[in-house]
């Protein structure tokens, strides 16, 4: 019997409905990535960010200059004694391209994973907005499931067999 | 496993020190291995403590390192101390102290994991088995800053410069919470940051008869310590309780007024979850070959 604790995979890609506040960025801006709150996409009542947003950000300007990345305005960061990965809630801009901002993800968790003890479980959650130049639409990937999957799917570059 | 020339001569300094900890450890003399560690201890700070603004940062992170080296066998001393006094509840958190300091070393260490690193990490993951912790509490809040263990900035901001987790001369950068805004939930989780968060079970408690177990055998000394391999899980059969006397033709011991070999009988051998714990002398096999001493770095 699959445990209420173990929730399935999600890896999935959706056409956003209401995209006014990834597109007001995105017009904007057109390098970089943008962690936003919660709030900004609908998600909850506070505008709080999520618990790796800042480290995500320092490591991203540390390792990968090239790549601007900046955090809009919270009122404070979420905290949870999980020893999951909740990435930020992002937005990208046209220069990032979702294949690139898997594969830093996936460098990230990659070293944060160094001093991993071989029975220790991770997991990462993540929503990434994007637009789809092709179908000229807003779309995001979301993602919920174990690290070692996520790392598969940067690898790979083919999301279509994962997404459910 | 060190960069440095000064990490080397500390680790040089102390290495007998330790190495005569892992044996005593071994032989269960935990007094004389506690003793041996916080002299080791003692001698990496004064070395670290020598360190000016010339050495590196490298010289700096091998010494927290060390240091960390010297911590995991005190807390591998503290758990068995915990375990033969039947301190089974507060054992759990040494247990995960000891993971903690495998996490920093393996985390800023590059060179390959030594056997014995390896060989903790995998008892450390059977051992956990024998405990009857699978479910966590979590605390989820806001939190509106937490300042920086290195620079005491707000570590959620872009001002401090410092990635939490990550080493700054010899320093572990983190945040420290200062100010909650608002505490959103508590949840029950399998996968915590500090799995110490748990429901506390009283240390007489028939849930720790698996760890119990293991513990009385390295109390009398028939299982040694780091001889300790691994599990092994399977299922036996085994006869109900109670029905051992019964005869074919007797009254059924359920009550049901039939004869025994037409109601239970069929039903005498239970099945149940059997532990085998394996030990594999590994510190004679790896740890002595090389007499005990230099194994370490």
């Amino acid at each position: 019997m699959e445990s209420i604790f173990e929730p399935e995979t999600i890896c999935k890609i959706e056409v956003v409905g209401n995209d006014s506040e990834f597109m007001a960025f995105f017009d904007k801006h057109p390098k970089g990535i943008l962690c936003v709150p919660e709030s900004l996409v609908g998600l909850s009542q506070y505008n709080v960010v999520m618990p790796e947003t800042y480290r995500f950000t320092k490591w991203i300007n540390k390792k990968r200059k090239d790549i601007t990345i900046n955090v809009a305005q919270s009122e404070g960061t979420k905290s949870l004694n999980s020893n999951d990965f909740w990435m930020p809630i992002v937005f990208l801009a046209s220069d990032v391209s979702l294949p690139v901002f898997l594969n830093l993800v996936s460098s990230y968790i990659y070293d944060l994973m160094k001093g991993a003890l071989k029975h220790d479980k991770a997991n990462i959650h993540l929503k990434t907005f994007f637009r789809d130049d092709r179908a000229a639409v807003t779309k995001t990937l979301s993602y919920s499931g174990p690290a070692e999957k996520f790392l598969q799917i940067a690898k790979d570059g083919n999301l279509d067999k994962f997404i459910n | 496993m060190l960069r440095t020339e000064k990490g080397i001569d500390i680790a040089t300094l102390v290495n007998d020190k330790i190495s005569f900890a892992i044996h005593s450890i071994q032989e269960l003399d935990l007094s004389k291995a506690a003793i041996e560690l916080k002299h080791a201890g003692e001698i990496v700070d004064n070395q670290i403590n020598t360190f000016n603004a010339n050495d590196s940062d490298e010289s700096f992170n091998d010494g927290f390192i060390i240091s960390e080296f010297v911590k995991l066998f005190t807390y591998y001393g503290q758990y068995l101390k915990l375990l033969i006094t039947g301190k089974y509840s507060e054992s759990w958190s040494s247990l995960q102290d000891i993971q903690s300091a495998l996490r920093i070393i393996f985390r800023f260490t590059d060179m390959p994991r030594l056997p014995i690193l390896i060989h903790i990490e995998k008892q450390c993951g059977y051992l956990e088995q024998l405990y009857p912790y699978h479910v966590f509490f979590s605390t989820g809040f806001t939190k509106e800053s937490a300042e920086c263990s290195i620079c005491g900035k707000s570590i959620d901001s872009l001002e401090c410069e410092h990635v939490a987790g990550e080493l700054y001369r010899g320093r572990l950068a983190y945040g420290i919470v200062n100010q909650i805004k608002e505490l959103n939930h508590i949840a029950v989780v399998t996968n915590p940051t500090d799995k110490r968060c748990t429901v506390q079970i009283l240390d007489s408690s028939e849930q720790f008869a698996a760890i119990s177990y293991f513990a009385n055998g390295i109390k009398k000394k028939t299982l040694k310590p780091f001889d300790f391999s691994h599990l092994e899980f399977r299922k036996i059969r085994k006869l109900k309780n109670g029905i051992d006397n019964c005869g074919r033709n007797d009254p059924c011991h359920c009550g049901s007024g039939r004869k025994y070999k037409k109601c239970c009988m069929a039903k005498r051998v239970i099945e149940t979850n059997h532990v085998d714990i394996v030990s594999d002398e590994f510190y004679r096999n790896e740890l002595s070959t090389h007499g005990g001493r230099h194994f370490i770095w």
